[in-house]
């Protein structure tokens, strides 16, 4: 979690959102330096955009406080509207204004803070330029691809200097071709921004390769937080293993390497006591037909429930004691004959099982 | 067999849907056929049809004016209102829609006449509204506003949100982004409000004789000046009731496309 | 107008107006035209088949006929066999009140027969007789207002009462009109009725023969619409007939016009029927009691 609180460090952020939408409560706290990127990931509905239309002052604390820098944006009593705030505002499907050309869109911002017309469009220029864009300062929205509208729309909210920068799913609306292009020009562009990011998004590269810190918001609490590299090797909710591809299980572990879960047990040469998470990555599993002998410690009698093909493997979903997914090569598949609703032994050593504290 | 069944129904449904176009259809017809075609440009040259006809030209544009300044931050407060309240207060505005307009009349003297609830504070001030021009700008903006502030409201409501939102974080105060993107994106829609507005504004008779009553170049409309004339001269009523009609089929065509389709 | 000073119906069967059916534009009597046209003619058409089909479907009632009975028939209803059946009244709106009085004067001294009144504009009822609306007898504002009517169906005319104009206020006077000639000044308010219809006419007259130019804000479309607009004391001064300031019963307060400068408006009663009991009803009319009657509610002798 981050530390509730705390002063926000030289011009970073330091948030905590609390407020009702719809039938769920959020309670969202964010802290971050100049410089950094948040990836805020969830379900959808989870509170996630609601968040940042917060940070934006589009909505309105219930409870909580918003820090920039020395600035208060909002003690929870009084806000700064949102034209009174250093931020920049990117949502999906870019919305640019469309009766205006490219220029003019960027040129927006300065223009709305004051900024003569002249300077303004100046300005509108290096960042279109920043973005690979300069040639189609002239175009309409309409005109351009919907990766060059995102560009647009990102050098749109970062020509009034925001000191937080705000993306909200800014990589949906596009086909997966130009997202891959499109995000890696976010990345470069990011890099020399020197405010505080906060991306919302449901795609986990989006958020592995953009953000250096990661959020995650289910139901509107902070369910996870932590470095990329922390949150990968130790998920602490269903939905985040998922995302990062763990098996997750819940349990009670003891001294000797047992882990009680509420379905089965768990053997691991890792022992934690007390509550514990344990993990199993898919591709430590392995699957047999007869009931497999020697060092593996861990064997279940499981029923295929998924076989679902990735690249040149196959993930397989299995139902009965311990649910698992199992990563197996399409090798194992044909020769062993997986077919969904057979029953096989799933076998998963237990220096594999990874266990961490609850 | 496949016809025998066919036809009852086909009647059924063809004879009442063939009377409701006679229905709307004859009169505008009968107008046409009692039309003295040769007599129309004399008789709209009359010494009485051209102050009627510069005063309802003038009366419109201003109640045009005073809609487009007056209606489109109203219809902006209800498209972007979320709170219940706002549709009573839609409901409220549409009743001038529904409401006779004669009633609409009754109701400005009560308001605007010597002894009304507004007007009886201007009496000291040696204003009176009833009988003056200004009253006929009243009533006709009584009647017209409401359909100009439901067409721009339509039309802001179909404006995404969230290009408010991000227009505001980049600096933008309501009024610079109803200025700068609101307005220029439902441009069409209030165009088609002010011509509805001002179709009906031009229409406007039971509020206008009731409350401005009918002086000629003072408060005497064209279609005052039409009931008025059908008692002295009906042909010159019907060559201006023809001359309205053409107006009225012309303020439809600018709006085809948009609102007929 | 939605002031049009209808009086309470007691009772008796009282057929819509054309008032009522352009009540929404405000207007009255939408046939009023002096000359018949042919336009005009395809709109009385339309009334007249409204107030047709309304006279058909009224669910008339004469068994309100409980009058103080003091009444006594004419002369000339005093024959053998007393009339018995059903009178059918047109009358001029101004006659509204006085003619309600004499139906059911009447019909207390004439248990037999029922009398049916309903009250237009002059040019409209006229309108509606020429196009087939059933009347006994017609009762106009003003030999003029006769000349269109279908002369084939004439059985007699008899004038019976005269109307004059007179000016009517606001009781409190705003205007401290006291004569004719105040109506010239810039700070009376001043209606009239429109030039096209019979009481803006004479008013015209009036106008002309005492020298004044009044500060006339508003020309209403017929002489109740100038009424009301005193009534609601928006306007300080109107020109109406006398009888409706009687009829405005204290809401108005009138200001007599010199009988040197007035235009005084001669009313006709048509008969259209030659059945016994609107003999007696038009007997009744002429006779002593009737005029008197008629002349209570502002009227002048004929």
């Amino acid at each position: 979690m981050s530390g509730a609180g705390a002063a926000a460090p030289g011009g970073g952020l330091d948030a905590r959102v609390r407020l009702s939408r719809g039938a769920i409560e959020v309670d969202v706290a964010l802290t971050a330096a100049p410089g950094q990127v948040i990836g805020v990931l969830g379900p959808n509905g989870g509170g996630k955009t609601s968040t940042l239309l917060a940070l934006a002052g589009v909505l309105a604390l219930a409870d909580g406080h918003v820090h920039v820098g020395a600035r208060v944006w909002d003690d929870g009593r009084r806000r700064l509207q949102p034209e009174q705030r250093a931020v920049g505002l990117m949502l999906a499907d870019s919305l640019l204004f469309p009766h205006l050309r490219a220029l003019d869109n960027v040129a927006f911002g300065p223009r709305s803070r004051g900024v003569d017309r002249h300077r303004a469009r100046d300005r509108a220029r290096t960042e279109l330029d920043r973005v690979g864009l300069a040639a189609h300062a002239a175009a309409r929205p309409r005109e351009l691809s919907s990766g060059q509208q995102a560009r647009v729309a990102l050098a749109r909210a970062l020509a009034t200097d925001p000191a937080l920068l705000l993306l909200d799913e800014p990589l949906s609306a596009l086909d997966p071709d130009t997202r891959a292009r499109t995000r890696s020009d976010l990345a470069t562009r990011l890099t020399a921004y020197d405010g505080v990011t906060v991306l919302v998004t449901h795609d986990p590269l989006d958020a592995l390769t953009l953000a250096d810190h990661l959020v995650f918001v289910e139901d509107g609490q902070v369910t996870q937080a932590g470095t990329p590299a922390e949150v990968l090797t130790e998920p602490r909710s269903t939905y985040v293993a998922t995302v990062v591809g763990l098996n997750l299980y819940a349990g009670q572990g003891d001294s000797h390497g047992h882990v009680v879960t509420a379905d089965g047990l768990i053997v691991t040469t890792s022992p934690t006591e007390g509550p514990v998470w344990a993990t199993i990555p898919p591709s430590a599993v392995s699957l047999h037909r007869h009931e497999p002998e020697g060092s593996p410690r861990n064997t279940w009698r499981l029923r295929i429930a998924s076989v679902t093909m990735q690249g040149q493997s196959a993930r397989v979903g299995l139902l009965g004691d311990v649910p698992l997914t199992a990563e197996v090569t399409l090798e194992s598949v044909t020769s062993l004959g997986l077919q969904v609703g057979q029953d096989v032994w799933a076998a998963v050593k237990a220096t594999e099982v990874r266990t961490y504290p609850r | 067999m496949r016809y025998a069944a066919r036809w009852p129904s086909r009647l059924a449904l063809g004879v009442p849907a063939a009377l409701a176009l006679l229905l709307l259809v004859v009169p505008l017809v009968a107008l046409l056929l009692r039309a003295d075609w040769a007599r129309i440009p004399t008789d709209l040259a009359t010494p009485t049809v051209l102050p009627a006809l510069r005063l309802s030209l003038t009366t419109t544009s201003v109640t045009a004016v005073l809609c487009l300044l007056l209606g489109t931050p109203l219809a902006w407060f209800l498209a972007r209102s979320e709170l219940r309240a706002t549709s009573w207060v839609r409901a409220l505005i549409t009743v001038p829609l529904v409401l006779p307009p004669v009633v609409g009349g009754v109701a400005l003297l009560m308001t605007w006449g010597r002894n009304g609830l507004i007007g009886q504070h201007l009496t000291p001030f040696g204003i009176q509204i009833p009988f003056t021009t200004v009253a006929v700008v009243l009533a006709e903006t009584f009647v017209a506003m409401p359909y100009y502030v439901l067409a721009v409201e339509g039309a802001m409501r179909g404006l995404d949100p969230r290009l408010e939102s991000v227009a505001r974080t980049l600096g933008a105060s309501d009024l610079r982004y109803l200025r700068t993107v609101g307005i220029p994106l439902v441009l069409p829609g209030i165009a088609s409000g002010l011509a509805l507005a001002w179709a009906r504004a031009l229409g406007e008779f039971g509020a206008t004789i009731t409350f401005a009553g009918n002086f000629p170049g003072r408060t005497q409309t064209l279609p005052l000046l039409v009931y008025v004339e059908l008692e002295h001269d009906p042909q010159v009523a019907i060559s201006i009731s023809i001359m309205l009609l053409a107006v009225s089929v012309l303020v439809l065509g600018v709006l085809r496309g948009r609102w007929l389709r | 107008m939605s002031t049009s000073p209808h009086r309470p119906n007691r009772g008796r069967c009282r057929f819509p107006a054309p008032t009522g059916a352009t009540g929404a534009t405000g207007a009255t009597g939408a046939t009023r035209a002096t000359r018949a046209t042919r336009a005009t003619g395809a709109i009385a058409t339309v009334v007249a088949i409204v107030t047709g089909a309304a006279m058909l479907l009224g669910a008339c009632s004469s068994a309100t006929s409980s009058a103080d009975g003091t009444g006594q028939p004419g002369r000339a209803s005093s024959s053998n066999t007393a009339p018995e059946g059903t009178v059918t009244v047109l009358a001029a709106a101004s006659l509204t009140e006085s003619f309600d009085r004499l139906a059911q004067d009447f019909e207390a001294a004439n248990p037999g027969v029922s009398v049916e009144t309903s009250y237009g504009s002059s040019a409209t009822l006229v309108q509606q007789v020429n196009n087939g609306a059933p009347a006994s007898l017609i009762a106009l504002a003003g030999t003029a207002a006769a000349e269109p009517l279908d002369q084939t169906m004439v059985k007699d005319t008899q004038r019976f009462a005269t109307n004059v104009l007179e000016i009517a206020v606001p009781p409190t006077n705003p205007g401290a009109v006291t004569s004719i000639d105040d109506l010239a000044k810039p700070s009376v308010k001043v209606v009239v009725c429109a030039d096209t219809v019979p009481c803006g006419k004479a008013a015209s007259a009036t106008f002309a023969k005492a020298g004044v130019v009044p500060n006339v804000v508003s020309k209403e479309v017929d002489v109740k619409a100038t009424l009301s607009k005193v009534k609601l004391a928006e306007a300080d001064a109107a020109v109406v007939y006398r009888s409706d300031v009687v009829a405005a019963k204290g809401a108005v307060t009138g200001i007599e016009i010199p009988s040197q400068d007035n235009t005084s408006l001669a009313y006709p009663v048509i008969t259209l029927s030659d059945d016994a009991a609107t003999k007696a009803f038009v007997a009744y009319l002429l006779s002593a009691k009737g005029l008197a009657t008629v002349q209570s509610f502002g009227f002048g002798a004929p």
